[in-house]
């Protein structure tokens, strides 16, 4: 019998000499477990040497508070790096994609159809990669370069290949991406384009992660979700951030999430707490709500039953392969926090996720990815629920466009509508016609 | 390194033996294993199997991983 224990005395390898050197920031203390407390050098290092927790940042909010407020925030460009006092890196990269300053959108006739009067769009659809990656992945490769690495990788259930690969290039860096074998092909081409080494893994996602782990630990390479996790985690908080700006500096009723890991989730959350402990914010009670897709829902699941673990899910089967998580590593501090805050989380089936796709995009304009046709649904389905009250203020995150994921919204259409023969009135793609006018009249008078 | 074992519980209770160092990384108060180690028997999550009763052989090889899967 072989045993192996893998990266667990990150202080010893090559990532640890390199984090030594690093200088730490003021405001920036350490690194601190989030099941123990116990602080931990600020470094490459992401699990607990002690109980072997996950490690997260820990800042000095009230050296924060002395140097930042609204005033010189609007004074910087738009983009994630105007928060930068609440971010762990000491500097704004002098290289890197445009990330962040996405829209916040009113969406009445979506919020109409859902039942929910005062609704929000956060448009994440709109990074340089097309989803909210981009913002964990900045934070995470100016976090490497400071330390010294070279090479930046990541475990990927798509939307973090792209977001790597580009970020990669942008700063000069190679990039090794590593992916589940059967991912969209839209998703492996586009780091393809960047020039990543894609690495195709024949199992689930949560084989690539463990592949990972192992190969984090003897290349010494910066998987930005793994030995960078807890700095490419506080690139979600940047959501709270801008949404909390974008409504004057104060925060919704309700947000709407989904939930794959449950990192975004719970990093919403510091960073609207962080917002309101530096003094940019007054503290109000926020509901979390999560979505998930119910073929792979070990989170909701755990929610629904009172569960205080999440009990992994094996062989995820749902076409939303973006939350195709089925061993989430913050879905208990998920479930903490939905049950905390009086929120919920949701399951939710693909028919009705590609339905959801369908209606944001023909309601207010917008197209997302399947995560994002989960978030609407979950909205709805709380609503329902009586999670979401009449007269809410309520955020709904689409995190990804829906050219990554062409398919998911004819799911469950029928033949009728969309059909290559669409109508005059109707949507769907009408019949090729001559380039003549008479030809038009014709199909418009309903002769096609 | 190799260890000895009928189940999975044997051989982290070897290992904790040789190494105690590691029963407070690998084992809660309760001697339950902690819930932030995941423990794979040729690549597959005991969890998806019988846990720390999981029987195990001469030639299986098991891993122990810091509890850390996110996209």
């Amino acid at each position: 019998m072989t045993t192996e224990t893998a990266p667990v005395p990150v202080t010893d390898t090559a990532l640890g000499r390199a984090a030594r050197q690093a200088k730490p920031s003021p405001r920036v203390v350490s690194l601190a477990c989030r099941n123990c407390g116990r602080p931990e050098p600020l470094g490459p290092a992401y699990v607990c040497a002690a109980c072997l927790g996950p490690l997260q940042v820990a800042y000095d909010l009230e050296a924060v508070r002395q140097i930042v407020d609204r005033n010189l925030i609007a004074s910087r460009p738009p983009g994630l790096w105007r928060y930068l006092e609440l971010l762990p890196v000491d500097a704004p990269p002098r290289r890197g994609l445009a990330v962040g300053a996405t829209p916040l959108v009113p969406a009445d006739r979506l919020g109409m159809a859902i039942g929910i009067d005062r609704l929000w769009i956060k448009d994440d659809t709109r990074n340089p990669t097309l989803s909210f990656k981009d913002r964990a992945v900045a934070i995470a490769a100016a976090r490497a370069q400071a330390f010294g690495i070279d090479t930046l990788a990541c475990a990927s259930t798509g939307n973090l290949a792209g977001a790597t690969a580009a970020a990669a290039t942008a700063l000069g860096m190679p990039a090794y991406v590593f992916v589940p074998a059967d991912l969209e092909p839209a998703k492996i081409d586009h780091a393809l384009a960047y020039g990543a080494t894609v690495v195709p893994i024949e199992g689930t996602y949560d084989d690539v992660n463990r592949l990972c782990l192992e190969v984090a630990d003897e290349t010494g390479w910066g998987f930005v979700n793994i030995n960078l996790r807890p700095f490419y985690a506080e690139g979600s908080k940047t959501l709270a951030f801008e949404i909390a700006e974008q409504l004057g500096w104060r925060t919704p009723d309700v947000v709407v999430v989904p939930i794959a890991s449950g990192a975004m989730f719970t990093k919403l959350a510091k960073g609207f707490g962080e917002l309101a402990a530096v003094g940019l914010i007054e503290q109000r009670p926020i509901r979390f709500i999560g979505g998930q897709a119910s073929g792979c829902s070990p989170v909701a699941t755990a929610w629904a039953t009172g569960a205080t673990e999440v009990d992994p899910v094996r062989t995820p089967d749902t076409f939303v392969r973006s939350l195709a998580i089925g061993n989430p590593a913050d879905g208990r501090y998920s479930v903490e926090l939905a049950n905390a805050t009086g929120g919920s989380i949701e399951a939710i089936d693909d028919p009705t996720t590609a339905a959801a796709i369908r209606q944001v995009a023909r309601l207010e304009g917008i197209y997302p990815e399947t995560t994002g046709g989960v978030t609407v649904a979950a909205a709805a389905a709380a609503r329902r629920r009586g999670v979401i009250e009449e007269g809410d203020e309520v955020v709904v995150l689409l995190t990804g466009n829906g050219l990554k994921t062409p398919e998911a919204r004819l799911l469950g259409l029928r033949d009728d509508c969309d059909s290559p023969a669409a109508r005059p009135g109707e949507p769907g793609l009408a019949p090729p016609i001559p380039p003549s006018f008479s030809a038009f009249e014709r199909w418009r008078g309903g002769a096609a | 390194m190799n260890v000895s074992g009928a189940t999975v519980g044997e051989v982290i209770a070897g290992l904790v033996a040789a190494y105690p160092d590691l029963s407070a990384q690998l084992l809660d108060a309760e001697g339950a294993l902690n819930r932030f180690v995941n423990v794979f028997v040729n690549e597959t999550d005991v969890r998806h199997l019988d846990g720390l009763a999981t029987p195990v052989g001469e030639m299986d090889q098991l891993l122990l991983l810091p509890a850390m899967a996110g996209g």
